[in-house]
């Protein structure tokens, strides 16, 4: 090594780098089965998760669901409202539409009661508000989507003070995460990430079944949460 | 073998893999984006496609170059989401020194900042690569994937910014 190799090292290692965060901590990775199935299998890395990110690659079906915690991503918490803002959620449409959109029938949302308002997006996500029930006291939000055919769906969930931990429905690996209010993100294409979703509050249950992906967010506890999730036929 | 446990879909392979390598790749975006923050996003965002793309990755290829340029390629893209006058004009981050340490001799401390500002005074394609090869101490082959170039292409350019240190620097015949 010459002179000047080594003195331009000396200065790289003279350099007041900022401090690395550390990405392993927040990172929470799920695979299921290998590359082969997706399921929800959320193995949560250190005890401050702070952000999870889902990813869900739509081309490959070897498909695995990627947590994946991102600190420092700028949403303020003020920005986040809880009111639905049916503007993001889509076209609204009638039953059958979303039906078809989703290759399911819908006709019979078990304890989730019935649907009030139906809305298509463009990614072919169905959105459904919830009226109060006896076991939705205060209504809710679901929504239903085929992963393999949303594309490059990533959606985020942030909150200082979220929580999320594996569940499951119907024996199978689901994820409940609690918090404060919090937002949800979409990568509409590739790098463009936008805020599909002004408001998330309460808890959200997200579980397959049929390969179809649920996202139940109500002011419910997980108990209950799971029991609507397993009488969804 | 992390690797191809990764590549198998271990995902704490995956996560050991995130640890090794994670200050590279901050720093690589770092330098790039000019950010810590958005650094630290760009470098969660190339692991999360790395950790998709895995199945590509070829089995027995260094894991770190590929890792790198995908980094280098994201960084690209936010400075680009920019503005992509910004792109063009972007320069290569480099932090300050850190602060001398009173023990050591005044001369070196001195020199470390007219070498910095040697750097500091190449154009930007020799700067980054004098950067990337030396102060985040990458390899050839990773330097030009971070820059997205040939491999030919950084050992020129390095050859170049050396010659123009050298003269700058007053060292008579330290380009070899």
């Amino acid at each position: 090594m010459n002179e000047l190799d080594t003195r331009l090292r000396q200065v790289g290692s003279s350099l007041d780098w900022p401090n690395t965060p550390d990405l392993g901590r927040n990172l929470i990775l799920s695979v299921s089965g290998g590359r082969r199935r997706r399921r929800l299998v959320p193995v949560l890395v250190g005890a401050m998760v702070v952000v999870v990110a889902l990813a869900m690659i739509p081309a490959t079906r070897d498909d695995l669901l990627a947590f994946f915690g991102i600190r420092g991503l700028v949403i303020e918490q003020g920005e986040i409202t809880n009111e639905i803002d049916v503007a993001e959620l889509g076209m609204k449409v009638d039953l059958t539409t979303a039906e078809a959109a989703l290759g399911a029938p819908l006709d019979d949302l078990g304890r989730a009661g019935r649907a009030g308002a139906v809305f298509l997006d463009s990614a072919g996500r169905v959105w459904m508000t919830l009226e109060p029930s006896p076991a939705l006291r205060q209504g809710g939000l679901l929504t239903i989507f085929d992963a393999d055919r949303t594309p490059d769906l990533v959606k985020r969930v942030f909150d200082p003070a979220l929580q999320a931990r594996q569940v499951t429905v119907d024996g199978q690996p689901a994820m409940w995460v609690t918090g404060d209010d919090h937002a949800v993100l979409f990568e509409v294409e590739p790098g463009t990430i936008e805020l599909a979703e002004g408001r998330l509050s309460g808890n959200a249950l997200i579980w397959e079944s049929d390969e179809l992906t649920y996202r139940l967010e109500a002011d419910v506890d997980l108990e209950l949460a799971i029991a609507i999730a397993e009488s969804i036929p | 073998l992390t690797v191809e446990r990764a590549r198998q879909g271990d995902s704490h392979a995956f996560g050991e893999l995130v640890r090794a390598h994670q200050r590279v790749a901050f720093r690589v975006a770092f330098v790039i984006t000019g950010s810590p923050t958005e650094a630290e996003e760009v470098a969660q965002e190339a692991f999360l496609k790395a950790w998709k793309n895995l199945g590509s990755f070829r089995a027995g290829a260094a894991f770190r170059p590929w890792l790198l340029a995908i980094v280098g390629n994201e960084a690209r893209n936010r400075v680009r989401a920019r503005s992509r006058r910004l792109l063009r004009e972007n320069r290569v981050a480099v932090p300050d020194l850190a602060a001398d340490d009173p023990a050591e001799e005044a001369t070196r401390a001195e020199d470390r900042r007219q070498v910095r500002r040697a750097v500091e005074s190449l154009r930007e394609p020799e700067r980054s690569a004098i950067v990337c090869r030396f102060f985040l101490d990458l390899s050839e082959v990773e330097t030009a994937a971070v820059l997205a170039i040939p491999r030919g292409t950084v050992k020129s350019r390095l050859d170049r910014a050396r010659r123009q240190l050298v003269a700058s620097l007053e060292l008579q015949g330290d380009t070899t």
